[in-house]
């Protein structure tokens, strides 16, 4: 039966949230089967007569296969990219290699110029800019105390530095730490 | 986050119902077609021939104006099926039949022409009788774990999203600072590392 390799993508994305690697090889068997299935429909559309325009069905057959083959591979396509963009609002403008080592260099590409972007967009609001990832929920506080969960080093903002690591308490700026807080990195310690 | 709904070509759950399988007739002739009947060894698909194919290309060939093909109904929404749900459809592990009962249900009436007229009714029945115990699973702590077994697709949804909502009253009740949470993604790709650990 036609498009199983193509459904078979998009069970895939069915399956988890992630980013997983890119299918490289069903994808070209997908496109393969549909380069198979014009050249199949351009030899018999010849054939079709007056008297005979039993092949009729055939093409029409195939022409769905085609068409339904060609919603699956961008399906496939829509949805990495959906995630992705996902993942640059959670994670900010550089993602971990879990993720990038999964991209293809198209995705890597678009995940660029989405970045450029959203940077210059951000830079057209106000005098000097916004950045619109803060403050996704409205703060009630200035200053929150954040406990650090994994090592991450030297942290600078308004000319002072704090290092963060393992297991130590700080009170932060809530600007400052909201991304690494995303990021996995810190805590938020309710007061 | 969320930016643009995924809207019906890109829905994944859509290409996955549209997926499913029906057995259909063919009534005009396919030449070169033999291969998808896989009982038969012929070149041609010859009128008569019974084959199953998906609902995506069922509902190509077999619309108004062009009957090439005429399907008929799973076995699930006949008589002897709709009985066993009339009789309790909490009972059933519907996830068995088809994961996507009510999807399934709600495409195929122009598909299939038969007797179809009461497929809508049994769905919303089935529904309204399922949704309860699905909306007490919810605001119950205990038991949620035996119901997830035999809910459909669409069930599990509406029973995460309702512990969800739960779980926002539950937060807003308590108000206080707004948290500010880790990410899911970073929360999954965590899961992963301690797997492959």
């Amino acid at each position: 039966m036609f498009c199983r390799d193509a459904v078979k993508l998009v069970a895939e994305l069915n399956q988890t949230e992630d980013i997983k690697p890119f299918n490289e090889a069903v994808f070209r068997q997908v496109l393969e089967e549909v380069q198979s299935l014009f050249e199949e429909n351009s030899k018999d559309v010849n054939t079709i007569t007056e008297d005979n325009t039993a092949p009729k069905n055939t093409l029409l057959v195939r022409h769905y296969a085609m068409n339904r083959n060609k919603r699956c591979l961008l399906t496939y396509l829509f949805h990495r990219m959906r995630r992705l963009r996902q993942a640059r609002w959670e994670l900010g403008s550089i993602i971990p290699p879990e993720i990038s080592k999964n991209l293809i260099k198209p995705e890597a590409q678009w995940f660029h110029n989405y970045n450029k972007s959203l940077a210059t967009y951000m830079r057209t609001i106000g005098e000097d800019g916004l950045n619109i990832l803060n403050d996704i929920q409205p703060p009630k506080s200035l200053y929150i105390e954040v406990r650090c969960i994994q090592d991450y080093g030297r942290l600078e903002f308004d000319g002072q530095s704090v290092m963060l690591k393992k297991n130590t308490y700080h009170l932060l700026p809530r600007s400052e730490c909201e991304s690494l807080i995303r990021q996995g990195y810190l805590e938020h310690v309710s007061s | 986050m969320s930016l643009i709904q995924p809207n019906q070509y890109f829905s994944i759950k859509d290409i996955l119902v549209t997926e499913e399988r029906v057995s259909s007739e063919v009534r005009q002739p396919m030449p070169n077609l033999g291969f998808l009947c896989s009982s038969s060894k012929k070149e041609h698909l010859d009128p008569g021939s019974k084959l199953d194919i998906p609902v995506w290309l069922a509902s190509s060939l077999s619309s108004k104006h062009k009957s090439i093909v005429s399907c008929e109904l799973p076995r699930f929404y006949k008589d002897s099926y709709k009985e066993i749900l009339h009789a309790d459809a909490c009972a059933v592990e519907l996830n068995k039949w088809n994961q996507y009962f009510y999807e399934l249900g709600l495409i195929l009436p122009p598909i299939v022409k038969d007797d179809n007229q009461q497929i809508p009714e049994l769905l919303l029945e089935v529904f309204k009788s399922r949704f309860r115990l699905i909306m007490d699973c919810e605001q119950s702590v205990f038991g949620a774990h035996s119901i997830q077994v035999q809910l459909t697709a669409l069930e599990k949804q509406l029973l995460k999203q309702g512990n969800q909502g739960k779980m926002l009253l539950i937060n807003w009740l308590n108000k206080g600072v707004k948290h500010i949470q880790t990410s899911d993604v970073v929360d999954n790709l965590r899961k992963r590392k301690r797997m492959e650990v």
